[in-house]
């Protein structure tokens, strides 16, 4: 019987935790990672709330959010995806341009690889034969698999280099891969080469392309949710974004 | 460690389990005392979780919670939230994939009892459902406590449903699996380690009991 008593005050006490959660759940692309955790400290600090956050890949989380997953505000590395759902009219108000992402490509301390931002020793090493597995986010939804893509068809190598090609489920899994020691090189979000414990296990260039950051409430958000929006756009959160290597324009908001 | 997650890991095995009790009682007497035509279907659409890949199963699953979907629209209107990506969505998952854990070890044990011993008991005066609750659950008691132990470590681990259709809401559906996933993309690989190894612990507790319990009750038959 204590048992029974147990499990069902474990119930109960799920059942009221959802209910009396003030909180918003927030979907975001991969590569905030590093840089949301910080924001989010700073705005429960500044008003005690609670914010959860799941990520993801932005095309997962787009599917996610098409089948119904109670986001309240959506953070997409693509602007594609933020499109995709308002002509769905599963968003709500206007979209806001928070950032522009980089991406890099990284080399592990084991690759021999030489990095150029033309991806030319790249080009070489691959008609030599020479050229081990690169690691990229899966272009078909994660938008640095995309812009990896769109690099790679500039060299003029997106055929050629296929069978190299490492697709990791999103922008986080390409530098996990990236790290091992058997792969050569990895597409991988600038932000988290500021990280010491992974910048000090390689070398990057930066590449000639960059990501749209947009964010958007989802049909149905709290006013926490709009309260959180307005926050990333005030003067203390474009410098969290930027010391995580986000760059942010200067217009007065 | 996120206890968070173990919480809502353990109170989906939990739940399962309870709820695979009677479900899987219920399914593994009706196959293993009947003998209808369509019984071999039934059996392997039970046992078809066992085979097919997480992947297939949550697709289902996806579309099949969807709001638009009948379960998915029914559901909204009994309780005002969506089936999918919450813990009762989960719930419902992995009583479906943890089925045939519950009614293989039930009908392997239920089987064993001799028919002799029922119609004992039924000579004796016994209804159909005294004999049932004084008779054949005392003697199919290694079956369920089998089925009971698989169901619950076997929801610990799920991962693949859980991933299509959880989402990786924190407190709702991120369980223990997801949440060393998420770990190790994060790089926290103290985090990863802890909580594998907990899931580790459980495994190997859960399956020693099976085992251990299953051999000291052998010789009585």
């Amino acid at each position: 019987m204590k048992f029974i008593h147990y499990i069902l005050g474990l119930f109960l006490y799920c059942c009221i935790s959802s209910l009396t959660a003030s909180e918003i759940q927030i979907a975001a692309a991969a590569n905030l990672r590093y840089v949301l955790p910080a924001l989010i400290v700073e705005f429960e600090q500044q008003t005690g709330h609670h914010i959860n956050v799941s990520y993801a890949a932005s095309g997962t989380l787009t599917t996610q959010i098409q089948h119904g997953a109670p986001f309240d505000v959506f953070f997409s590395a693509d602007p594609a995806y933020i499109q995709l759902l308002s002509a769905e009219g599963l968003t709500e108000g206007e979209v806001i341009d928070f950032a522009q992402a980089q991406i890099v490509l990284f080399a592990s301390t084991q690759s021999s690889l030489n990095l150029d931002a033309d991806l030319k020793n790249m080009q070489a090493a691959l008609e030599r034969g020479e050229l081990g597995k690169i690691a990229i986010a899966n272009p078909m939804h994660a938008p640095y698999g995309q812009a990896a893509q769109k690099l790679l068809k500039q060299a003029g190598i997106w055929q050629e280099i296929q069978p190299q090609l490492l697709i990791a489920e999103n922008a986080s899994q390409a530098l996990q891969f990236a790290l091992s020691s058997q792969v050569d090189a990895g597409f991988v979000p600038y932000s988290s080469m500021l990280q010491p414990q992974i910048s000090a296990k390689g070398r990057y260039i930066k590449l000639a392309e960059s990501l749209a950051q947009q964010a958007v409430l989802i049909r149905g958000a709290s006013s926490l949710a709009q309260q959180f929006l307005a926050f990333i756009q005030t003067e203390p959160a474009k410098a969290i974004f930027r010391a995580q290597g986000f760059i942010v324009e200067d217009k007065a908001s | 460690m996120d206890w968070q997650a173990f919480q809502v890991s353990i109170m989906l095995a939990v739940l399962t389990c309870l709820s695979l009790l009677p479900i899987g009682l219920a399914l593994a007497y009706l196959l293993v005392k009947s003998n209808f035509m369509g019984r071999g279907i039934i059996e392997a659409i039970i046992t078809l979780p066992l085979v097919l890949p997480p992947t297939v199963l949550g697709y289902f699953l996806l579309v099949g919670m969807d709001n638009d979907s009948f379960l998915g629209s029914m559901f909204v209107s009994l309780t005002g939230q969506s089936l999918a990506f919450s813990f009762a969505g989960l719930w419902f998952a992995s009583i479906i994939y943890s089925l045939p854990f519950a009614v293989q070890p039930m009908m392997r044990s239920l089987e064993k009892i001799e028919p002799e011993i029922r119609e004992a008991a039924w000579c004796s005066g016994l209804s159909k459902w005294r004999t049932f609750f004084k008779i054949e659950l005392p003697l199919a008691w290694p079956g369920i406590i089998t089925a009971m132990v698989l169901c619950f470590s076997h929801t610990l681990g799920e991962f693949g449903v859980v991933l299509m259709i959880g989402g990786n809401i924190a407190g709702e559906t991120r369980t223990l699996s997801i949440a060393i996933y998420d770990s190790v993309l994060a790089f926290e690989y103290q985090q990863a380690q802890s909580m594998s190894l907990i899931l580790l612990a459980i495994a190997l507790v859960t399956i020693s009991v099976v085992y251990s319990f299953n051999r000291t009750r052998v010789p009585r038959f």
